[in-house]
């Protein structure tokens, strides 16, 4: 049987791919949608604390820095399973880095192109957030805001339009499909099912009687024939077998989407290279005389006072979270809650000696090096003014940790996106350069990382990528 | 670093709330609750949940550039907050003076929405 589309994963990028193909396709469209991992339950991830039964780590190997981990999950609904329901959209100046600031490089769309996708994500996903934001917005968020703490509140005014509480994908408000957030705090498996997920709100998508879902295979590769992609390669319980398409779409993460181009003998040479995730570091703060911590949700506020401007020609863009999790109370009598903690995420430049590979016993092999030279300036700027940011809050102690965290569970680059099919692999629209029935979606394309977390921004250049083949196939 | 005993939990716990009417019996119910839950390396696994998981493991705990005395410091806080956030001291009201009792554990999956201060309305 050939297929009109085969898709490989079901996370994000997938998901809103699949959700604009199926608005737009014939309904006798064959759609073949193909997921590594199974669609575990949520009573086996709660009752195993776990949200797949596939652990990451044993599908790829590590080496370079020593510190470094890297985050994603197997199994339906991919990185959905295990992400935090931070949604912030990037910046305009996020895709212009080269041209505005002289480093990195521009991406080929702009926010413009995809600020009515955003939108659309936002709905889908139910954001809650304020309606001024540093990024333009055309429509508010469908949810309120979640609730600031106190040092929330001083650090708005302090900082009007740069302080603002964070668009998140964790309920302020009753959806219908799902739980509200009550700030339990381990968002990676919410216990009360607050957070968006592709189970708990995009699951028709694979129910539509145009869809066939085979879970528990992978893809292994893609067969070429007279410069188009003719199928792939699906191992599943022990066995290879070919099956055919006509579209191919990629969506299965930064690892898998280049392991399985690799494999397939693509020898682009920014294949697999670029490999890049924010790089983020701690402070915890004591205050005197104001408690903290009466937000509605796990990170509060967002903090954009060290994001865009001039200092982005020598060192990184930094986003600032409020963390409202009561996991370090002081003990001083009356004091418990009269502390801190926020989290400083830099942008990372993607450096080509930083990079995948396909090891001899067959797993990705991801070769991390360490982070730019741009982000630990970035750092340092950060540490030489982090009194001078604090000053509107009256801090007691604070304590910056220049140790980065291991990982923001944001993986990108290794099939980057541009308009030179010599120092890109995908086009604008995410279709590859040399095989123009092939997709290669999710967060392997992005060209620079910026601060902001990138799910929302990957859901809705999926949007974009399947609006443009759809209307193009229209026409 | 040597793992805490439940001894040292409870020395822990009556060290940094002296002023506080514990309740010894509560006390050494967490106590043995906490070194059954987390055993060995409790401290790295503290840094485990934070954050969702992305903190050091015990084989990165070593290579952290933090003060010795400074992720000691945070153990403690966050023993400190565990054990507080286990007993009704957040829902009493101010002047109370009978003993802090030990409610039940706070694991965030056998009691959600158990965030002491957050405003849900």
């Amino acid at each position: 049987m050939s297929y009109d589309l085969i898709l490989a994963g079901t996370g994000f990028s997938s998901s809103f791919f699949l959700l604009e193909y199926l608005a737009r396709a014939p309904r006798t469209a064959r759609v073949l949608v193909i997921e590594r991992g199974w669609r575990e339950s949520r009573g086996w991830q709660l009752q195993h604390r776990r949200v797949s039964r596939i652990p990451h780590e044993t599908t790829f190997r590590s080496s370079g820095l020593p510190t470094k981990e890297w985050r994603f999950t197997l199994a339906f609904g991919g990185g959905s399973n295990c992400w935090w329901g931070c949604a912030p959209r990037m910046l305009p100046a996020d895709f212009r880095l080269r041209t505005t600031y002289g480093v990195g490089d521009d991406w080929p769309i702009g926010y413009d192109d995809l600020e009515p996708l955003y939108a659309a994500v936002d709905q889908v996903m139910a954001i809650s957030g304020p309606e001024q934001t540093p990024y333009p917005r055309r429509s508010p968020p469908p949810q309120p805001p979640h609730h600031l703490s106190d040092p929330d509140r001083m650090l708005a005014r302090a900082y009007p339009g740069q302080y603002v509480a964070q668009a998140t994908a964790r309920a302020r408000v009753p959806t219908g499909r799902r739980g509200v957030c009550c700030a339990t705090g381990v968002c990676g498996l919410c216990p009360v099912d607050a957070k968006f997920t592709i189970e708990n709100g995009l699951a028709e998508v694979y129910a539509d009687p145009r869809v066939s879902l085979q879970l528990g295979a992978e893809v292994r590769a893609v067969d070429v024939a007279a410069g188009r992609v003719t199928g792939v390669h699906v191992s599943r319980e022990g066995r290879e077998e070919r099956v055919e398409g006509d579209l191919i779409a990629l969506g299965a993460g930064p690892v898998f989407n280049a392991g399985i181009l690799l494999r397939s003998g693509d020898p682009h040479p920014l294949l697999g290279r670029r490999l890049f995730e924010q790089m983020a570091v701690t402070a915890d703060i004591d205050l005197a005389g104001v408690d903290n911590f009466q937000g509605s949700t796990v990170v509060t506020g967002q903090g954009y006072m060290l994001y865009d401007g001039p200092h982005r020609s020598t060192h990184a863009a930094c986003l600032i979270e409020n963390w409202n999790r009561p996991d370090q109370l002081r003990w001083e009598p009356g004091r418990a809650r009269q502390l801190m903690q926020l989290k400083f995420i830099f942008e990372d430049l993607p450096q080509v000696k930083n990079r995948l590979t396909i090891g001899t016993d067959d797993r990705p092999v991801l070769e991390f090096h360490e982070y730019s030279d741009y982000a630990y300036r970035g750092l340092d700027a950060l540490a030489a003014g982090l009194d001078a940011l604090l000053s509107p809050l009256p801090v007691e102690r604070a304590v910056l940790s220049r140790q980065p965290l291991p990982t923001e569970g944001h993986m990108l680059g290794t099939a980057v996106m541009g308009t030179d099919p010599e120092t890109s692999v995908v086009d604008r629209w995410m279709v590859h350069h040399r095989f123009r029935n092939l997709v290669v979606l999710g967060g392997s394309a992005f060209p620079t990382g910026s601060p902001s977390n990138p799910t929302l921004t990957i859901s809705a250049l999926a949007l974009w990528s399947a609006r443009h083949l759809l209307d193009k196939g229209a026409s | 670093m040597r793992a805490p005993s439940p001894a040292d939990i409870e020395a822990l716990i009556y060290r940094r709330l002296a002023y506080l009417p514990l309740d010894p019996a509560g006390v050494a119910e967490f106590a043995a609750e906490y070194a059954r839950r987390y055993g060995v390396f409790s401290m790295s696994v503290h840094f485990r949940e934070t954050f969702g998981g992305l903190l050091a493991t015990e084989a990165v705990l070593p290579l952290l550039p933090v003060e010795r005395s400074q992720r000691l410091f945070t153990f403690e806080r966050r023993l400190v907050s565990s054990f507080l956030r286990s007993t009704d001291y957040f829902r009493r009201d101010a002047g109370d003076g009978r003993s802090v009792r030990y409610v039940a554990f706070a694991d965030p999956y056998e009691l959600p929405c158990n965030h002491p201060f957050a405003v849900r309305s």
